[in-house]
Formats: structure tokens, C-alpha cells, sequence
């Protein structure tokens, strides 16, 4: 058998149905990261996070994997689960996912942060601002959106390897991400104006 | 470039995703010329920036050790269960290539001895804590063990349910001459007080009080006395001539009734007694007053059985 990280991630698969413990750590190991920060970025729990990224290998040592090499690589197919067990959660757990308005009060436009943060001393205050920022937006953004911006954006994946894992054509993936993209824009644009007029109301109140 | 083919291309543009070169330097030069293509594109970029931030300041998040733990210790059970699998599997077919076992037949033999395994723990374990209940029981009632003929008489279930009713020093035997006829066994009233008990082994042992009838100790010849007021056989004697006298006199005497046949009317000088559980029909049969609505249940009853081994008089238990 070759060291693990020559395998390719098919072979340990097999590898680790048939009972080898390495070669189940090893494709752990190697996806687990990716698998988790997905499904942190959809859910923004990471107790959920972990549950998903549980079942997702789980399902892998199940007799009834569905997993076919032909139709795509195994990574997709796993993001594939991983979704499908996040908007499970996500539609049991709808009703307390509610905290968009509260977050919205503090956005601010992130790249206005950014120019901000060359000049002030409390750049990396401000940075970590910026990223959270962005994060709870992406969070209050619809799920159809919000997994294209995870996927492409945050995990960096190709079109072609997120239509996969999300099942649909690239075309769709590409359009999905130009709205997905020009809505958030447009909500950390809204987000910014509104902590604009926060603080002058603020200032006002301080000088009166 | 018009505005409209810009803004479709702005977000590859944004991303640094546009492959294609012409479209690059056309869309560049839109922006160059247009303030609001230039203003999409800057928040584009702008966006673009700050989601590359998100995404490399979760890079090192990653599931918890314990997950990955959780999933080892799945993976190992499920191997255990497969090896398990595999085994039995090897060792059909090792039967199998032997003919020792039918492979078809190998899975349902298999849970039928697992079944019967259970229940025979299972009947193990209820005989084991009746024991120890009636042991228990024993010992707090009497001090003195038992012997009959010498034979040790504790624990032994067959004597249990053959109830040795004698005792030479039983004040309730007055008789000389019955007196004489039961010393033949030896025992103090504390035997007859024990051995009278109903003991947890009665259920068990009366569907085998045939068998246990030719055991040695069920051999032994045996007398009967009265029991506290309770309708019991005196002695041999006594009852072989009250059973002679008729049934009617014996049930006001003693309850026991007479199974009279021509060929037993022989005089009973000894035997056993055993307790047994009758259906109605079969008594109904024998001409006994039986509730007719209840013929298919059974009535507990002690029977009296001679030398031969066959039954002379039946007693019904309440």
C-alpha cells in the first residue's frame, strides 16, 4: 500500500470501508477542515458543524453510500451530504435563527473598513470587525445564495465543482453567485449607511 | 463594452476569474470611461477582498479531536461486527466443505440454539433463586435436617414432593399398634412439618411424580397421619380399611377418596403419596362432583399410591 497522502481520495475510501483505520484517518483528516468550515459558514453554529461533519463521514462507513466516482469526485459528493444535512438542520432550526436585524446594526461596509484600517492604530480591531461583519451577512443571506458565496467564495471551489456539490448546473451557479453577490454588496452598502447615521445620533447625543 | 455586458462580467472581473484576455481589457476599458461601471466594479473588488478575509480567518477552524474520535470508535464497532460476521460465515462454509452442517440450514439452527440456550439460563435462573428462597425459608422454620432411612432429605426435590407424613415421636399418633407400623421410617416432626411445606419446586416436579415414584426414596414404604385437624391419612392401615369401608365414609373422615378398581381391592399397606394436578374431565370421569362450566381446568390433588404403583385414593386440594 502507498503512504496515505498519495491516495487518492476513492482508494482510501475503499480503503476504509473494508476496515482500515488509517486510510479512514487519512481521508479524515484531509476533509474534515473544508467539511466543518462549510458547514460553520452555512450555519454559524459550530455545534452544528461538528454534528454535520460527523454524519457526513458517518454516512460514508454506511452500507447504503451512494457515492458514484463516475458522476464526480468524492469531495463534492461530500460537500453534497454536508449540505443536505445542514438545510435539514437549518429548516428544523428556523425559527431560531432570527438574529439578522441585531446584526445588521453592526455592519459596515467592508471595504471601507479596510481603507480605514491602513490608517488606524486599531487596524486588526477593525479587520476582525470587517470579517464578522461580512460573516453575519453572509449568514442573513437566503440559503440558495448564501451556499454559492460559501462554496465559491469562502471554500474557494470552481463553479464546475460547486454545481456538483450542489447538484445543479454551473450556468445556475454562476448566476446564482452574481445575485448573491450584488445582495450582499448591497446589504453591508445598507449596513454601513445605517451605523453612519447610529453614530452621529451618537455624537449628538454626546454633545447635547 | 456596453454597461449591461459589463455588469454581467463585472463579478468574474471582481474575482480575477475572467479567463478570457479581450473580455478582460474590454471590460477594463468600460470602466475606464464609465463612473458608475467603475463605482460596481470597486465594490466588487471591495466585496471580493473582504470575502477572501472571512475565508482565510476560519482556515484553521476545524472539527473537534472528539469527532473524529466518535468516528474511530464507529468504524472499529462496525469492523468488530463484520469480523463477527466473517467468522460465522468461515465457519459455515469450514462445516459446509466437511458436511458436517447444512450451510442453508446453518442460520436457523444457529437461533434455535441461541433460543434454547436462553431459555434453559432463564429456567437455570429461576430454579437457582427459588432454591435459595425455600432454603431460606427452611432454615429460619427448623434446625433439624431431615433423614429418611438415611438418606439426606434436603434439598432433595423428589422428597419434597412426596410428603412423608410420619413420625415415631408424633403426639398425634397414639396408636401402639400404628405405632409399630410406622417405624419404619424416621424422621421428627420437623421433617413432617418441612417436607409438608409447599415448596416452589411443586409446579416442577408434579409433571414428573411418575418418574420420581420409582426413585429410591420414593420406594420407601410410608405411613399417614392426621395433620392438625386437616384432613390427613392416619395411617396405612387406617385408611386401607377406610377406603375398603366406602367412599362416602372416607370423605367425611379424611377427604380422600377411593379409586376402587377390581383388580386394586387389595388392603393398602403402605405407599406414597404424590401431588398432582387433575383436569375436571378426567375427574369428572371418575364419577367425582366436577363444576361442569370449568371441565377444562385442572384441580390440585394428592393421590395415594401403592407398592405397585398404582393409585388407591385421591384427596382434592382447595
Amino acid at each position: 500500500m502507498r503512504a496515505a497522502h498519495e491516495e487518492t481520495d476513492e482508494s482510501l475510501l475503499r480503503l476504509a470501508r473494508g476496515g482500515n483505520e488509517s486510510a479512514f484517518a487519512a481521508l479524515y483528516g484531509r476533509r474534515q477542515a473544508g467539511l466543518y468550515r462549510f458547514a460553520l459558514q452555512m450555519s454559524g453554529s459550530k455545534s452544528v458543524a461538528e454534528d454535520v461533519t460527523q454524519e457526513v463521514f458517518m454516512t460514508l462507513l454506511n452500507e447504503e453510500i451512494r457515492f458514484d466516482p463516475s458522476r464526480g469526485a468524492l469531495s463534492s459528493y461530500l460537500y453534497g451530504v454536508a449540505r443536505n444535512q445542514v438545510l435539514r438542520r437549518l429548516d428544523k432550526e428556523r425559527n431560531f435563527v432570527t438574529l439578522a436585524d441585531e446584526r445588521e446594526e453592526q455592519t459596515v461596509c467592508a471595504d471601507e473598513r479596510q481603507r480605514d484600517a491602513r490608517h488606524d492604530p486599531l487596524a486588526d480591531l477593525a479587520r476582525n470587525e470587517t470579517v464578522e461583519t461580512v460573516r453575519q451577512a453572509v449568514l442573513a443571506l437566503p440559503v440558495h445564495y448564501r451556499e454559492v458565496i460559501v462554496l465559491c467564495e469562502l471554500q474557494e471551489m470552481s463553479y464546475a465543482e460547486a454545481a456538483l456539490a450542489l447538484q445543479c448546473a454551473v450556468g445556475t451557479v454562476r448566476s446564482r453567485l452574481h445575485r448573491a453577490r450584488a445582495l450582499l454588496c448591497e446589504r453591508l452598502r445598507a449596513f454601513d449607511e445605517g451605523e453612519e447615521s447610529a453614530g452621529d445620533y451618537d455624537a449628538a447625543r454626546c454633545f447635547a | 463594452m456596453s454597461c449591461q455586458e459589463f455588469e454581467s462580467v463585472s463579478t468574474e472581473l471582481a474575482r480575477g476569474s475572467l479567463l478570457d484576455a479581450a473580455s478582460r481589457e474590454s471590460a477594463h476599458a468600460h470602466a475606464a470611461t464609465c463612473a458608475p461601471c467603475a463605482a460596481r466594479l470597486r465594490r466588487e473588488r471591495a466585496l471580493s477582498s473582504a470575502l477572501r478575509e472571512v475565508g482565510a480567518s476560519m482556515r484553521e477552524m476545524e472539527a473537534h479531536a472528539r469527532v473524529e474520535a466518535a468516528l474511530l470508535a464507529r468504524l472499529r464497532e462496525r469492523r468488530s461486527v463484520a469480523s463477527t460476521f466473517e467468522d460465522i460465515a468461515r465457519v459455515g462454509a469450514q462445516a459446509h466443505a466437511r458436511r458436517d452442517v447444512n450451510l442453508s440450514l446453518f442460520a436457523p439452527r444457529l437461533r434455535r440454539a441461541l433460543f434454547a440456550t436462553a431459555v434453559a439460563a432463564s429456567l437455570l435462573l429461576v430454579s437457582v433463586l427459588a432454591w435459595r428462597a425455600f432454603t431460606r425459608k427452611e432454615t429460619t422454620t427448623t434446625s433439624v435436617v431431615p433423614t429418611v432411612q438415611g438418606n439426606h432429605v434436603e434439598g432433595d426435590s423428589s422428597s419434597q414432593a412426596i410428603e412423608q407424613i410420619s413420625s415415631q415421636d408424633d403426639p398425634t399418633t397414639h396408636d401402639a399398634a400404628t405405632k409399630d407400623r410406622v417405624t419404619q421410617v424416621h424422621a421428627t416432626d420437623e421433617v413432617a412439618t418441612t417436607t409438608k411445606q409447599r415448596t416452589p419446586f411443586d409446579s416442577v416436579v408434579r409433571s414428573s411424580s411418575r418418574r420420581r415414584a420409582e426413585a429410591p426414596v420414593a420406594a420407601l414404604p410410608i405411613s399417614f397421619r392426621e395433620d392438625g385437624g386437616r384432613v390427613t391419612p392416619d395411617d396405612a392401615g387406617a385408611i386401607s380399611s377406610t377406603m375398603n369401608a366406602g367412599a362416602s365414609e372416607l370423605a367425611s373422615s379424611a377427604d380422600f377418596v377411593p379409586l376402587v378398581a377390581p383388580d386394586n381391592s387389595a388392603p393398602l399397606d403402605g405407599g406414597q403419596m404424590v401431588r398432582v394436578e387433575v383436569p375436571r374431565a378426567a375427574l369428572a370421569a371418575l364419577g367425582l362432583p366436577v363444576n361442569a362450566s370449568r371441565t377444562g381446568a385442572s384441580v390440585k390433588a394428592d393421590v395415594l399410591l401403592a407398592h405397585d404403583g398404582t393409585a388407591r385414593a385421591i384427596r382434592l386440594l382447595p
